[in-house]
Parts: structure tokens; C-alpha cells; sequence
């Protein structure tokens, strides 16, 4: 079959037209995406930045100064009556305390914790 | 003794031929010609004039030596033509090699891609016009895309019966840019058209460059999913690029295996046009269409990029409009060698390899399209 009827017959107006549209519909939305990628971009730092903001926050917020009433608080609810200097370490690297040898040397010449035997110390509450 | 002689001539190559063989085997030469004395798409026209000569040895049938012989390693190696396999390898290369800054700074320019494919559904209905069947039309419409590796995916989808011709047409046009382009570039633009100056690009962020081949992915295949083994590959090879941390994947990728694919490709593509199959009348017509395809797909970029200065404040070339068919990066640097020339301050390469870019995703869209309507 020849000629503008096998054009026909073979749905080929149709089928061309389709095929530009959905081409050109493609690139379009392509077209559009990447020139709004910037926006997706700055919504994203804002967003990060203010995730940053927040956290410096709380972790300002969470760290007490060594020899604040909140500081010996800290450390009474989460160390058993006697302990060990590794577990006092432990926590205060957990807390982000900046200098955690720093503090447990303080409060060991201050004698604010004194050997109990074996290993083990305990809060001197003449100090506290 | 004469018996055995006469048994081993009658087998040889030189009882079997006939003068098609020799019109083809002289094809062969001079692709290998063109590539080596003139530098005309060597990478190219060196292994599809090698497979020329290569397919076009007569065997004797039943050797099991033939492309088209179950066994042979030829037909084993013809595999990856026919399954698409070394044309989404092709892809996975081309996307590691390509920088799609510039196309990221004027994304306008996608519509010019767009455009140039017109020229594909434009020559489909030429096809069944003059009476292919729609699988066949389909396979011949894609030479539009001025793309070697889609219309020989597509064509072994579709009509496999005509790779050869298909695939020799689109190369054959891609390495004849320089002399199709140039003529419907000035018979289509005036010279103060030629004349015009595109703003200079502003910079793209790494994160743009990275995050780009994952959106264009999404929205291509979502929307053209018989796309995906080339669109796939294509911005996968790109991700392997931009993401930096793959270095070594992305160097192997535009290395070693668009390499390895090329020259599989080349040489079995070339070895798939046997006398018998490609001096047709049909091919003869795949190659008249395949130039039309190419000329309208040319001819359609540019005139949609006059249609948009009708409607846009800053004005574009239109000359880049023809660069929106896929022919990386020839069509772009005409567009370029064509700006140079009537100003030899306007560069225009950069913003025609965004044209050229949004073609290779454009073609492989529209063969996407294609598989889909008539598979």
C-alpha cells in the first residue's frame, strides 16, 4: 500500500503527532526541573542551616559547667554510689563535656572524688 | 587429485562470488579510505569498512561461517546487535564522556533538541508513504536522530532485516555533516540572524551536575520507559562522571568499554551488510529517506529556534538549532564553524553542545516512543 492512504491506514498522522508531543512534552518538563534545581537547592540549605542552629543549640543547652548544683546532678543519676574512673569518663564523653580527662583529673586533686579501694571511687561530700 | 581440487575451488571465495560482492567489498575500501586518507570519522568508518570486506567473503553455505548462520562466531558476536547490547554499552560511554554544564545553564535550549526531532516523525510519514511496512518506516524515521547507536537499537528492535542499510545510512550521514548542514543552515537564516551574539554561561554547582542525570532519568523513563536501555546507560555512565568518587568506573566506562563496543559494533554492523541483503531497491530508499530525515531534522531545529525570537526578549542564533540533532559533537561544531564565519568573535560552541546534548536525550526519547507504538 502506498501513498496517504497507507499513511491512514497505519495510523501514522496520529502516531507523528504523539510522537513530537511526547517529545517535546519530555524535554519541556526536563527544561523546567533543571532550571528550578537551584530552588530545591536553596530550600535545602535554609533547611540544613537551620538544623545546624538547632543543634548547636541543644547541645549548649545539655553540656553544665563542671561544679554546677546540674553538673553534680548529671552525674549522681547516672553513676552508681561507687564507681569506676572509666565510667565517669564514659559519661561525661557521652554528655560532650569539651576536656573529659581535663575534668576527672579537677576532680580527683580537688578531691572532690576519693579512692574507695580496688578501683573504685566515691563523691566526697565534705567537697560537694 | 583433479576432483579434489576442483572440490576445494568450487568452495573458495573466487567461485562463489558474483559482482555484488565486488560492488560491496569496493564500499568497504572506501569507507577504510575516507577514514584513514581524509580523517572522516576514522573511529567509525575503519571497523564498518572492515566488516564490509568481512561480510562480503562469499562462504560457502552450510560452513557455518556466515553472520547470518546459526554457530558462527560471527552470529555470535552479531548478538549484541541484535539484543541492544552494545548500543546501551555505547551509551554508557557517551554519558561518562558528556558535560551537561552547558546544557544545565541554558535549559531553554532543550526545546531546540526537541525540535530537531521532528524531522524523525516527519520521515515516518514519508516512509509509509512510499509503502514500508510501519515497523520498517519506523526503523528508517530514526536515521533523523542523526544517532548511530538508537537506529541501530531501534532497528533491531523493529526491522532487523535492516540493520546493515539503516546503520550504514545514519553513519554515513553523521560523517557527512559537513556537507548536508551547512547549505539548509544558510538557505534557512539570514545573515544578521547568523550574526547574533548568545550571552555568556554562568557557572553550575557540582551538586546541579550530580543531581541532573538522577531527575532527567526519573522524568525521561517514567514518561518514554522503552527509552530506559539507552537513557539508562546514558545518565548512569554520567552519574559515574559527575559523582567524582567513581572515578575509575567512569574512566573504564569512557575507556575500555565504549572502545570495546565501537569496534564490535563498527565491524559487525558492517559484516551484517552482505551483497544479497544491502543492494536493494529498499536500501536504496532507506538512504534517500535517511538524507531527507536528516535534512527536515536540521531544517525543523533551526526553524523553531526563529519561531522562540519571536516570543524571547534575548535572542538565540538560530544557527544552534541545528545542532539539536544528536551528532556529537559534528553538528555542533558546524553550527560553530558557521558562526565563526560570518563573525569570527561570536562563539558558539558551548551553547550549540547544549543543543547538541538535549538531542542525544531527545533521539533516544523519540526511538523510545517508536518501540513503544509499534512493538
Amino acid at each position: 500500500m502506498y501513498g496517504l492512504k497507507a499513511i491512514s491506514n497505519n495510523n501514522g498522522w496520529v502516531i507523528a503527532a504523539a510522537g513530537i508531543l511526547i517529545v517535546f512534552t519530555c524535554l519541556a518538563v526536563l527544561s523546567l526541573a533543571v532550571s528550578q534545581i537551584k530552588v530545591i537547592f536553596i530550600l535545602f540549605d535554609r533547611g540544613n542551616k537551620f538544623y545546624k542552629k538547632i543543634k548547636s543549640r541543644r547541645s549548649k543547652k545539655k553540656i553544665p559547667e563542671s561544679g554546677n548544683a546540674a553538673f553534680y546532678e548529671l552525674l549522681n543519676s547516672e553513676l552508681e554510689e561507687q564507681f569506676q574512673l572509666f565510667d565517669l569518663l564514659e559519661i561525661l564523653d557521652k554528655n560532650n563535656f569539651p576536656h573529659p580527662y581535663l575534668t576527672v583529673n579537677q576532680l580527683r586533686y580537688g578531691k572532690t572524688i576519693i579512692p574507695f579501694g580496688d578501683g573504685f571511687f566515691i563523691f566526697n561530700m565534705n567537697e560537694v | 587429485m583433479d576432483d579434489l581440487l576442483i572440490k576445494f575451488f568450487s568452495n573458495t571465495g573466487y567461485a562463489l562470488m558474483d559482482y555484488r560482492n565486488l560492488i560491496m567489498i569496493c564500499i568497504g575500501l572506501i569507507c577504510i579510505y575516507l577514514a584513514i586518507a581524509k580523517k572522516c570519522e576514522p573511529l567509525l568508518l575503519v571497523p564498518i569498512g572492515f566488516g564490509i570486506l568481512l561480510g562480503n567473503i562469499p562462504v560457502f553455505p552450510g560452513f557455518g561461517l556466515s553472520l547470518y548462520e546459526d554457530g558462527s562466531v560471527l552470529h555470535l558476536l552479531y548478538f549484541g546487535v541484535t539484543t541492544g547490547l552494545y548500543p546501551s554499552l555505547v551509551f554508557l560511554g557517551l554519558g561518562a564522556m558528556t558535560d551537561f554544564s552547558s546544557l544545565l545553564r541554558q535549559p531553554g535550549f532543550m526545546l531546540l533538541g526537541a525540535a530537531a526531532q521532528i524531522g524523525i516523525f516527519f520521515t515516518l510519514l514519508g516512509a509509509l508513504f512510499f509503502g514500508f511496512e510501519p515497523k520498517e518506516a519506523a526503523s528508517i524515521a530514526i536515521i533523523g536522530g542523526a544517532d548511530g547507536p538508537t537506529s541501530i537499537f531501534l532497528t533491531a528492535r523493529l526491522a532487523p532485516h535492516l540493520i546493515g542499510p539503516v546503520a550504514i545510512a545514519a553513519y554515513s550521514y553523521m560523517a557527512l555533516i559537513p556537507v548536508i548542514q551547512p547549505p539548509i543552515m544558510k538557505l534557512l537564516t539570514t545573515h544578521e540572524e547568523r550574526l547574533i551574539r548568545m550571552d555568556a554561561l554562568r557557572e553550575v554547582s557540582k551538586r546541579g551536575r550530580i543531581i541532573f542525570p538522577i531527575i532527567a532519568l526519573l522524568l525521561c523513563c517514567f514518561t518514554a520507559p522503552a527509552s530506559l536501555p539507552l537513557l539508562g546507560m546514558f545518565f548512569f555512565g554520567n552519574l559515574l562522571k559527575e559523582s567524582t568518587v567513581t572515578e575509575r568506573l567512569a574512566n573504564t566506562a569512557r575507556t575500555a568499554i565504549i572502545d570495546f563496543a565501537t569496534i564490535l559494533l563498527g565491524v559487525i554492523v558492517g559484516a551484517s551488510t552482505q551483497a544479497d541483503r544491502f543492494l536493494t531497491k529498499q536500501s536504496l530508499g532507506i538512504f534517500i529517506l535517511g538524507a531527507i530525515a536528516f535534512s527536515i531534522a536540521t531544517a525543523s531545529g533551526i526553524i523553531f529556534a526563529k519561531i522562540m525570537n519571536l516570543f524571547m526578549k534575548q535572542k538565540i542564533n538560530p544557527l544552534l538549532g541545528a545542532a539539536g540533532v544528536s551528532a556529537v559533537p559534528g553538528s555542533a561544531r558546524e553550527a560553530h564553524l558557521m558562526g565563526l564565519k560570518e563573525d569570527n568573535t561570536n562563539f558558539l560552541l558551548m551553547h550549540a553542545i547544549a543543543c547538541n546534548s538535549s538531542g542525544v536525550i531527545g533521539s533516544a526519547i523519540a526511538a523510545g516512543v517508536l518501540w513503544n507504538f509499534f512493538s
